[in-house]
């Protein structure tokens, strides 16, 4: 088990590694000087020197890779052109708001689509199946985007149920979790309509098995079959969705966020790249690639854990 | 027979597919005594797995009971209750299924599956204490070691065969008056398959159990079972018990079947076969289902269908028995028999000349090459498919190489074609080394038949493409090649399927077009990787007549690579038997099969068909335990685990081939001695 999470972990710094260097490289690969476009076209020469020197520009290539992975290791991801600001402070800020967004989101998802993909797998064909069934091609194909702004529209403009723009503050719990509803519910859509089918489809080929039919033989009760028999085992392909589900709630608050007008990731990312700000983006992609590797390396240790299969094979291949 | 435990009456089932029924089953009648075992034989698609299933009321969804009723404990089993019938289920009958591997649970512990079963038949107050103490006791029982401990193992971590040992335990648990085994033992091999056989016998001493056995394989049921139903089309066509059955068939489907089945004693002699297929359930013939591939069909037989005759010891659904119809099969002065396949002898015996010679050869897998290599895969070891072999085929011979799963066969097989290359040692073709001969040369020269038919064949070829790939391959020449039609008549089949695509045949005859293929460049050896695996008695025995039959007008030399030793006992001259990569003994096969030298030989030998009257009465020996890992094979004689006789020695000194005899060969510290301990 320690020499799996080593190996995953060493797994993941490579990954980072690659992340921050295409980052570094993309400063120089987009069109123009960046400290020009920072200044606008009307900047003089000798300003724009200026500023080439403060951003480190003047320096080789190398030299800039090397401040910033010294900096990482420090916890020093630069200074904000604009304001000024620690890039870290301004991550600090943003994160809290996007996190409770994306694990609202996750949670709706998965409280909501779960127990349908049961109630539709236990009378597979029945009304709510063929109902479902339509109802999730529209939620699996409708952009967050679109959803944000349908929800926004019929239950803040239209029946103003939920308040409709910022996060509001923790310190004030209720208005939080209000703000929180329509742009998680927004997020969760897209697997409302995706988790029932994946499960009702998995837990029919549970059913199927044999060993569902030996346990039949044996005299099992159905709810005994059906609950813990099956389910564990239909279960488990979701199980390794979640690194993706948390990449598509991240992304998805960049559009979530800028509808709602809340503060975030995805705002400050939006801000930073409309100003050409680069440390706040490369920060920003930093931190969403960070969330991403966690969450994927989070699911396949769970995975691990529920399906005794997986653990053997990987411990055959590393030797342990 | 005393009052029957379960009796059976009148039971139909059909499918619905498509719109269309199938007549799955058609009154069909069985009843079981108290520790009686009866078997239930038949070709695939005669509806054997549905009338076990059927007893459980498991069928799938598009299956439905039409009639009949099935008495147990004075109750039907067909019109009980969802929870009446589960309570039924496992605790008064329990079945268990033919794939060991997917039939427990992947992710649930083998003891929380255990105990999950036998809650489902108690109260709310069962104590787990009183679950542990009997699930221990059922595990150590079917012969599961250190029982307490593996409670707690997933199943994965057991072989297919201990798998098959916690199925039967966990029935056991329950203690079901009645145990229905649908081919619990056709995915073993055969050691493990006569430790499963000897464990149900065990089970009906021990507990009363009462056992329906559905199988194809004749040879186990003849040995186990004391009752015998024969199945054709949905249909109980014969039943009896089990040495009547056997010695004096009455149906001709079931004399059939018998004659079918390829042994020592028939070698040099054509096999039987049954013509035809099994009809389609869904437009069975108005008179008898079996009037189109029956030897003694008369004109009654298309035209109506034929009652159950009952006779002594159960009955016979033909006209041919049924004295009112006699006169059909009437010839004066001649008394009315079943005809018997036409005696064919003759074994055409091999040259001298050595064709291939395998010397010393080696094949280790995914062992450490290089400083790189050795580095990085550390301390793990390879494993030894094949380790040290030395082996002379003669041009014209057929040689059999039998062992278990896990013994190096194939993997022989394939080094010897160089199929893949081998780690170590020499393979001398025609007098020239393996390493001298143009790939191409090599190729034209040697083929494989494959294990699998279908997938050995391309699926978007055309079976005539199929059977001319190997000329457009080699560039030969067209007046030198064989047409389409000539091949194809060649296996014994029409002119028509040339047409036709891989997934249109049945498994005989893409099986047949697999031998088509590897004769068309007219190849010097052909390796046959179980050439009759997965089919049917009766297709598999026209397939080694044909194979037979080609070895004799062409002088074919063949490599037959199986774990059928009946197969083996019929067509070889010389039978290899292979244990964890090295051959344990070598000989001609009458030879082998009369003075097995080595234990191993000894013991899977005696495991063959028991179908001929005079092999019932011979002994069986069990090999216990199962084949060790290759990746770690015992030091000293590889089998010491597994040996009765073993001794000091055997622990730490490898035996080397020493001769037992003309052309007999055995590697073993004790052979003299064991031979001299037999009676």
């Amino acid at each position: 088990m320690a020499g799996y999470l080593l190996k995953r972990l060493s797994g993941a710094v490579v990954v980072l590694f690659l992340t921050a260097l295409l980052l570094a490289a993309a400063v120089h690969l987009v069109p123009g000087d960046p400290a020009r476009a920072v200044l606008g076209a009307h900047a003089t020469p000798q300003l724009i020197a200026q500023v080439r020197l403060k951003m480190g520009l003047d320096k080789p290539v190398l030299v800039q890779l090397w401040d910033f992975f010294s900096g990482l290791l420090r916890g020093d991801l630069g200074t904000d052109f604009v304001g000024g600001v620690p890039v870290t402070t301004l991550i600090g800020q943003a994160l809290p708001d996007t996190l409770a967004l994306a694990f609202a989101s996750i949670i709706l998802a998965v409280a909501g689509g779960l127990p349908l993909g049961i109630a539709v797998a236990r009378r597979p064909g029945g009304i709510l199946d063929r109902l479902t069934h339509g109802l999730s091609m529209i939620f699996v194909s409708a952009p967050a985007y679109v959803t944000s702004l349908i929800l926004l529209l019929i239950f803040a403009v239209k029946l103003r149920y939920l308040p409709a723009m910022g996060a509001g503050q923790f310190s004030d719990p209720v208005n939080y979790l209000a703000r929180l509803i329509l742009p998680a519910t927004a997020l969760a859509m897209f697997w409302w309509g995706y988790l029932p089918r994946i499960l009702r489809s998995t837990m029919l080929e549970v059913l199927g098995t044999q060993y569902i039919r030996s346990a039949r033989a044996f005299g099992f009760r159905e709810t005994v079959i059906f609950y813990r028999y099956a389910l564990r085992n239909a279960v488990l392909p979701i199980v390794a969705l979640f690194g993706l589900m948390v990449g598509y709630s991240l992304t998805g608050t960049v559009f979530a966020e800028t509808i709602f007008g809340r503060s975030g990731l995805g705002t400050l990312a939006l801000s930073a790249i409309d100003q050409r700000n680069w440390p706040v983006i490369r920060g920003v992609v930093f931190t969403y690639a960070l969330f991403f590797i966690i969450a994927n390396i989070l699911a396949d240790l769970s995975y691990r854990m529920l399906d005794p299969r997986v653990r053997l094979t990987e411990e055959f291949e590393t030797g342990a | 027979m005393t009052k029957p435990l379960l009796s059976l009456r009148g039971l139909d089932v059909s499918y619905h597919l498509d719109g269309d029924v199938y007549a799955a089953l058609r009154d069909i009648g069985l009843a079981v005594g108290p520790g009686e075992i009866v078997g239930v034989v038949g070709e695939s698609g005669c509806g054997k797995s549905t009338l076990a299933a059927a007893l459980l009321r498991l069928l799938p969804d598009n299956a439905e009971i039409e009639g009949g009723e099935a008495w147990l404990k004075s109750r039907d089993l067909l019109k009980l209750g969802e929870e009446d019938l589960r309570r039924m289920r496992g605790r008064d009958i329990a079945m268990i299924f033919q794939d060991p591997m997917q039939s427990l649970n992947p992710t649930f512990r083998i003891g929380s599956q255990m105990a999950e079963a036998w809650r489902s038949h108690q109260d709310r107050h069962a104590r787990f204490a009183d679950f542990h103490d009997q699930a221990v006791k059922a595990l150590t029982s079917v012969g599961i070691a250190d029982a307490a401990e593996r409670l707690a193992s997933y199943p994965h971590e057991f072989s297919g065969g201990m798998r098959q040992r916690i199925s039967i335990a966990t029935a056991l648990l329950l203690e079901p008056a009645i145990l229905v085994a649908d081919e619990p033992t056709s995915a073993l091999d055969v050691t493990l398959e006569a430790q499963i056989l000897e464990l149900l016998t065990k089970l009906r001493e021990e507990h009363g159990t009462a056992i329906v056995y559905v199988s194809h394989d004749l040879g186990t049921v003849a040995r186990l079972c004391d009752r015998v139903v024969v199945m054709y089309a949905g249909r109980v066509v014969e039943e009896n018990d089990a040495v009547s059955l056997f010695d004096t068939p009455a149906h001709p489907y079931t004399r059939a079947l018998v004659d079918c089945i390829p042994s020592r004693y028939r070698r040099g002699e054509a096999l039987a076969t049954i013509p035809g297929r099994v009809p389609s359930l869904s437009a069975l013939p108005k008179g008898c289902a079996f009037a189109e591939r029956c030897a003694m069909t008369r004109s009654i037989c298309r035209e109506e269908a034929p009652g159950f005759v009952a006779r002594a010891g159960g009955g016979v659904r033909c006209h041919m028995h049924d004295p009112a119809k006699a006169e059909f099969w009437r010839v004066p002065g001649r008394p009315v028999t079943i005809a018997v396949p036409p005696v064919k002898a003759s074994i055409r015996e091999p040259e001298r000349e050595p064709l291939i010679e395998a010397r010393d050869v080696r094949k280790h897998f995914g062992g450490a090459s290089g400083f790189i290599g050795k580095l990085l895969a550390g301390k793990s070891k390879p494993v030894r498919a094949i380790d040290g072999i030395t082996l002379t085929i003669r041009r014209g011979e057929v040689l059999g190489l039998v062992g278990e799963s896990g013994s190096g066969k194939t993997t022989l097989g394939e080094v010897m074609l160089r199929l893949q290359a081998a780690t170590d040692g020499e393979i001398t073709f025609a007098g020239r080394k393996l390493g001298q001969i143009p790939e191409k040369e090599f190729r034209r020269r040697v083929q494989m038949i494959f294990q699998e038919p279908h997938s050995s064949l391309s699926p978007r070829q055309r079976v005539g493409s199929i059977l001319t790939e190997p000329y457009r391959i080699h560039g030969i020449a067209p007046k030198e090649q064989r047409s389409v039609d000539e091949l194809l008549a060649m296996v014994g089949l029409s002119a028509d399927l040339a047409t036709k695509f891989p997934h249109q045949l049945s498994g005989g005859q893409a099986r047949r077009i697999g031998i088509a293929r590897a004769l068309a460049l007219k190849p010097d050896f052909i390796v046959a990787d179980e050439p009759t695996a997965g089919l049917d008695v009766s297709a598999a025995s026209a397939i080694l007549n044909l194979m037979r039959d080609l070895q004799q007008e062409l002088g074919l030399t063949f490599l037959i690579i199986t774990h059928n030793i009946n197969l083996i006992a019929y067509m070889a001259h010389r039978i290899a038997v292979m244990y964890l990569g090295q051959i344990v003994e070598i000989g001609p096969t009458e030879a082998v099969f009369d003075r097995p030298a080595h234990p191993y030989s000894a013991g899977l030998l005696s495991l063959s068909s028991q179908i001929d009257p005079h092999d019932r009465t011979r002994g069986r020996l069990l090999v216990p335990g199962e084949i060790p890992s290759p990746r770690n094979p015992p030091p000293g004689c590889r089998f010491h685990t597994r040996c009765v006789h073993a001794r000091e020695r055997c622990l730490s000194e490898m035996p080397i081939l020493d001769s037992a005899g003309d052309d007999h060969q055995v590697a073993c510290h004790l052979w003299r001695h064991i031979l001299q301990e037999k009676p």
